[in-house]
């Protein structure tokens, strides 16, 4: 099977691309236990530094998903893979596996010290999870926004960053837009939360959908 | 996507390509047979890179249609990719790869890789697979794209100015190695140089490209033939009025008078002699560069 072999070392291409973005990620996820352990001692390492690494490891997204496609075109390797005869959709699938890989070990690193400590303990109550879908929702945003500047603009940096500001701005724009609607109307707290997460959603599905299609119909490198 | 065995090898019609108000090919109508070299010749910034980066299908035409080896570039560009060989001028292979890796990962995207093929450049070449392709030279990464490029022993192999940082010993192996193995093969070359000699050794047949239009094609020895330089003495360094069909430049210093004459028969040798003013006469042959040079300049001064 000539494709899952070539998929195989698209894979690994993409890996040996990104992984000083693998090592940040790991970085990002670790440092609020150290960080928890040298400041509050080993008795709060887990419900200080779970919630902390879970949060800050979310900038990952907005790290993988700028370079994903402005890396390769700022540094025109780009060129190069396009004169190959390799499928569009099937690049995109490839890509797509970097942070579906880096969502999986924050996720899997982080869940059992969370389980353990009990910090939220009503965890499989609405607010537990509620706390936990506001999170994933913002990883999955910021990679949506930066993913999407990444597949129109040649430069990383930029692509980060401004995937950070619009995902920053639109959570605030957000945020403001549910307590404003929410002091009007019913129950701030769980209608509110749930404003933003479907603002979020939507705002995220629609950046991924923009940037794959650049990405997909693009036919210069 | 049914592609048939006897369709041309490059077929484009009123391909073109604009970069803002910048015309780089405009209306360009080729068909290049299977088999055999085509040299495509222009000078600087003539529009053949972008051409040949539609025909590979990694610049979308503005206007025209462009068919390889039968399959139309702009909705199978996979398939074309697949059968086509591409040198491009500037070399963008991933730098930390090694050059086993860069073999590697080509293998994996050609179905028709063939690996003896590949052993062979790679000793040609000296290429040694364990160097990083950041540390190679301008000379061995050409060596290297050109042997990604041929190791799927594609059906047209398109070559965009691929000798440039070769050593003449290199130049010579690929030119009279390689290439003509290829061509013998009954596979497709299309080369873009600016080396004109490594063309003539090689290409059959040349088009001469010129603000992105074609300004003349066909077989270069018939091209050599009918084409020659007419050199006259004038009695008075005043140019006659009057030139003979098919001029394609000409240039008076001094007394002399030197014209360029395409199809060039007996009767316009006569006819040039005849004219009043001209003393003496001289028919010159002419090398591939000075009939791409005059070719040119004759354009230029034309506008």
């Amino acid at each position: 099977m000539t494709w899952i072999h070539n998929v195989r070392w698209l894979l690994w291409k993409e890996y040996r691309q990104h992984r000083t973005i693998l090592f940040i990620t790991l970085l990002l996820a670790t440092a609020p236990y150290v960080l928890a352990a040298l400041s509050a001692g080993w008795s709060h390492v887990w419900d200080m530094g779970s919630l902390s690494s879970l949060m800050l490891s979310q900038l990952a997204f907005a790290l993988i998903g700028g370079t994903l496609i402005a890396g390769e075109r700022a540094d025109r390797s780009a060129e190069f893979q396009t004169y190959l005869p390799i499928p569009r959709r099937r690049l995109w699938g490839v890509k797509l596996c970097l942070p579906l890989a880096i969502a999986a070990a924050i996720w899997f690193l982080n869940a059992p010290p969370i389980l353990w400590s009990g910090t939220f303990r009503p965890l499989f109550t609405r607010e537990g999870l509620t706390i936990f879908a506001m999170i994933a929702t913002a990883g999955l945003n910021l990679f949506c926004c930066a993913w999407l500047l990444s597949s129109v603009i040649k430069s990383s940096a930029i692509s980060v960053c401004g995937g950070l500001t619009v995902s920053w701005l639109s959570f605030s724009i957000d945020v403001l837009a549910a307590r404003h609607y929410c002091h009007l109307k019913i129950d701030p707290g769980e209608m509110g939360y749930a404003v933003i997460l479907v603002f979020l959603l939507a705002e995220s599905l629609i950046c991924f959908a923009i940037g794959s299609w650049f990405f997909l119909r693009r036919v210069e490198p | 996507m049914i592609a048939s065995n006897d369709a041309p090898a490059i077929e484009t019609v009123g391909l073109t390509k604009r970069f803002g108000r910048a015309m780089a090919v405009n209306n360009l109508s080729l068909k290049i047979p299977r088999g055999g070299a085509y040299g495509l010749l222009g000078p600087n910034g003539a529009g053949k890179s972008t051409t040949i980066r539609m025909l590979m299908g990694i610049l979308s035409p503005t206007a025209g249609s462009a068919r390889v080896l039968g399959l139309d570039v702009a909705k199978d560009a996979t398939l074309v990719k697949q059968r086509v060989g591409y040198v491009p001028e500037m070399h963008y292979i991933y730098r930390w790869m090694r050059i086993r890796e860069a073999i590697g990962f080509c293998r994996s995207c050609f179905t028709s890789w063939n690996d003896r093929v590949c052993q062979e450049m790679l000793e040609r070449f000296g290429l040694d697979p364990e160097k990083k392709v950041k540390h190679l030279s301008k000379g061995m990464l050409t060596k290297l794209a050109l042997l990604l490029a041929v190791s799927h022993e594609p059906e047209l192999l398109l070559l965009d100015e691929p000798l440039s940082g070769l050593d003449p010993l290199a130049r010579e192996e690929f030119l009279d190695g390689v290439l003509r193995t290829i061509c013998d093969q009954g596979q497709t070359v299309l080369i873009s140089s600016h080396m004109l000699d490594d063309v003539r050794r090689l290409a059959d047949t040349v088009g001469i490209l010129y603000e992105g239009q074609l300004l003349v094609e066909g077989s270069l020895d018939n091209l050599l033939t009918t084409t020659k330089r007419l050199c006259a003495t004038l009695r008075d360094g005043s140019r006659p009025a009057q030139t003979p069909e098919g001029t394609i430049w000409q240039h008076v210093q001094g007394r002399e008078w030197t014209i360029t004459v395409r199809d060039i028969s007996p009767e316009k040798v006569q006819q040039v002699q005849s004219l009043d003013g001209v003393e003496h006469l001289e028919v010159l042959d002419l090398d591939l560069e000075e009939l791409f040079k005059d070719f040119v300049k004759g354009q230029r001064t034309s506008k």
